[in-house]
């Protein structure tokens, strides 16, 4: 893996570096109004249709099997857009100027069995904060997996190929446990320099609650409602969270994990400048290209660069900035780390084995 | 639906839905059919929009579920401004029969020179565009059968227009002051020869402060007869509520016989603004601007949950660590340490620091 050297910016470029950007947030954020209600009133529409006649019909394997193949495709294409365009964009509080009762940060849940509270806290805190920081940003190998050579080998890294495939078939549970493992609520000695907001009991009833409902909801209702083919129901409901699951596990990891993406030390960041933090940003991201489609798909963390730039501007605006973030990024000598979908998936392939060896 | 049926309704949807009920997860396919529908809000449609005197006349259509209301209650005004809604708090000025036999309300909304909401309405709204209405509320109402002195001050006249234009009949006498500055101020001026001829136990007095000067209590006891003297309503800008309060209770008048509306806040008197740190989890905004400290936010550019902004409803209220804030509407100071304040109606005195989690929208 060809790691190059991170280039070396002085405070006063990476000054000047953060009030290029602001500038640009100032702009966009300018723009915010209609056209964003507008647009996720569209995307909600069309994935509430596709979830209904996803859901629907499942009835009509009744007939023939064979119906199951489309309806769980709509009904996973539901789950990865309540998930990714519209679950990630609203708990970031993307579209919390619209004032809306419910598609706001705060009341806002989304059809994962991760609790969207522990979901902000650890990703909308930790991870954006510390991105790849390693040791702080506990998404950067979510613990199990070794992308740097910063990391210590252990044993189990040797098979850390098949605990990524593992991670990616059962990543909503990843997610939802994330913050309850972080803080060793069922196993594990307490670690001293962890403080948390919330109390165990407090972590344990939200995660119980959430996952109580979620499976209550696929595996159980909505396959009783169904009676007469509960059990390709069922299947089918399995089947829509699987492919979710590949599909999100599959774009995060393009997101940071790519053979480009830059980690960092702690001690790097002490009392870091605003421009740090964009500077970090940058270079710990990495974008892929597609068409439109595959943007909304992956909720536009195939801009992964300008989300974690501006993670609370509505996300369907960062394809019009790539252009210019990458000449921002230019005039200060930052790469910008972008690919097309394939290239960027196999330097994670890649880079997850590369790391499993010493 | 019993409070049992309605947890495990509310659960349920929660487990199907991931919301509160089945009409907030229809919300985004009934809108397909229905533009204007919003979940938790009646929607309205804009019959009539007019300046007069000073204010916007809205007369709006209202659907068949909008509930009932009391004349003199208020309710809470939802329109979309280039896409982003914003709310405000109106009294209803018309009457229960309109509403009953035409399904329409009247509301008329002062027009704010300063103020983003009134100046954006009238280019936002024409005949035929929707606005969203929350239920009404609020307990300011004549009690039937009993005497009563009604005294408004500029578009305060609103709840007690609707009050008076809501009687079928009057069978106790009646005082209705108004005090308006300039006949070009004067609100409903083609309604009061008809009500007074209506209602011959009712003594109408339209007081031009501009030629007349100010209302003083003194006035209004003089038009007050002893059989006059029962419950006495107020409505009008707070300086003006306050004064006429203490009027009254110096008369002798009992303190439960009076009840008071009002609107506005006191003037500043701080010269200079103070500086206000909000820490929102592990972020630190320093506001700038001018006004309440709601308001103040709001022009640095955080957007934060509130409500009636005149510190009745509670949800701008905020975990003040440390300074003093003066009460907007009571003129009251608080204490320089730890406590909760109503962002909406409290202004810096001195350097402010407050912490509040989820007050972000």
């Amino acid at each position: 893996m060809n790691q190059v050297q991170n280039p070396q910016l002085d405070a006063v470029q990476l000054e000047s570096l953060a009030l290029e950007l602001d500038q640009l947030l100032r702009e966009e954020k300018a723009r915010l109004g209609q056209a964003d209600a507008r647009y996720l009133q569209q995307l909600i529409f069309w994935q509430r249709c596709a979830a209904l006649c996803g859901r629907l019909g499942m009835l009509l394997c009744w007939f023939s099997w064979w119906w199951l193949v489309p309806c769980v495709l709509l009904l996973a294409l539901a789950k990865i857009l309540d998930n990714m365009e519209i679950g990630h964009n609203v708990l970031h509080g993307q579209y919390d100027f619209l004032r809306h009762p419910r598609l706001n940060s705060q009341q806002y849940e989304w059809d994962i069995a991760c609790d969207a509270k522990s979901w902000q806290r650890t990703h909308n805190f930790e991870h954006h904060t510390y991105t790849n920081i390693i040791g702080l940003d506990r998404d950067y190998g979510y613990g199990l997996l070794r992308l740097s050579a910063d990391l210590r080998w252990r044993l189990q890294n040797s098979w850390q190929f098949l605990t990524y495939l593992t991670l990616s078939t059962f990543f909503q549970w990843g997610i939802a446990y994330h913050e309850l493992a972080a803080q060793r609520v069922f196993f594990g000695r307490k670690k001293a320099d962890r403080h948390s907001q919330v109390s165990d009991q407090q972590l344990k009833s939200a995660f119980f609650t959430k996952a109580r409902r979620q499976l209550l909801k696929d595996y159980l209702i909505y396959p009783l409602l169904c009676w007469p083919v509960a059990l390709p129901v069922l299947l089918g409901n399995l089947a829509a969270n699987l492919l979710r699951n590949w599909w999100t596990a599959t774009v995060i990891f393009c997101g940071h994990f790519t053979g480009q993406a830059q980690v960092f030390q702690p001690a790097d960041c002490i009392d870091e400048s605003r421009g740090h933090w964009y500077y970090r940003q940058i270079l710990g991201s990495s974008n892929f290209t597609g068409p439109r489609w595959l943007h909304i798909l992956t909720g536009h963390l195939s801009c992964q660069i300008e989300h974690h730039l501006f993670p609370d501007l509505p996300a369907w605006r960062y394809p019009a900035l790539c252009h210019e973030v990458r000449a921002i990024a230019q005039r200060y000598g930052i790469p910008y780390n972008s690919g097309s979908f394939g290239r960027q998936y196999l330097s994670v392939l890649q880079r997850i084995l590369r790391y499993s060896r010493p | 639906m019993s409070s049992i049926t309605r947890r495990f309704y509310t659960e349920l949807c929660q487990t199907l839905f991931r919301h509160p009920s089945l009409v907030d997860a229809a919300e985004p396919l009934i809108q397909r059919v229905f533009p204007w529908f919003r979940a938790g809000f009646y929607a309205a449609r804009v019959l009539q929009i007019k300046p007069q005197a000073g204010c916007l006349r809205l007369k709006l259509k209202v659907g068949r579920f909008f509930p009932m209301f009391t004349p003199g209650q208020h309710l809470q005004l939802r329109v979309s401004i280039r896409g982003v809604p914003m709310e405000r708090t109106f009294s209803i000025c018309s009457s229960v029969q309109q509403l009953h036999a035409q399904r329409e309300i009247e509301l008329a909304i002062k027009i704010q020179p300063q103020g983003h909401f009134t100046r954006a309405l009238s280019g936002e709204l024409t005949p035929g565009s929707y606005v969203h209405l929350s239920a009404p509320e609020g307990d300011f109402a004549l009690s039937q059968g009993s005497a009563a002195c009604l005294v408004a001050a500029g578009s305060g006249v609103t709840p007690l227009f609707s009050m008076l234009t809501s009687l079928s009949r009057l069978t106790v006498p009646l005082l209705f002051v108004y005090s308006y500055r300039g006949t070009e101020q004067l609100l409903f001026a083609e309604h009061w020869a008809a009500l007074q001829a209506k209602f011959p136990l009712l003594k109408l007095v339209l007081w031009d402060s501009a030629t007349r000067g100010r209302l003083s209590a003194d006035h209004i006891f003089e038009e007050l007869q002893p059989e006059l003297r029962g419950q006495f309503l107020l409505c009008g800008p707070v300086a003006f509520t306050q004064d006429l309060r203490t009027a009254c209770l110096a008369r002798g008048v009992s303190p439960t016989q009076i009840t008071a509306e009002s609107f506005g806040l006191i003037q500043r008197t701080a010269a200079t603004s103070q500086p206000v740190r909000i820490a929102l989890g592990r972020q630190q905004h320093d506001l700038g601007g001018q006004g309440s400290i709601l308001q103040r936010a709001e022009q640095s550019g955080l957007v934060l949950r509130y409500g009636c902004r005149r510190g009745v409803c509670m949800q701008c209220l905020c975990d003040k660590s440390s300074g003093v804030v003066r009460n907007l509407l009571t003129g009251e100071l608080s204490d320089a340490g730890a406590g909760r304040i109503q962002l909406c109606v409290s202004e810096a005195v001195s350097p402010v620091e407050l912490s509040s989690e989820g007050l972000i929208v």
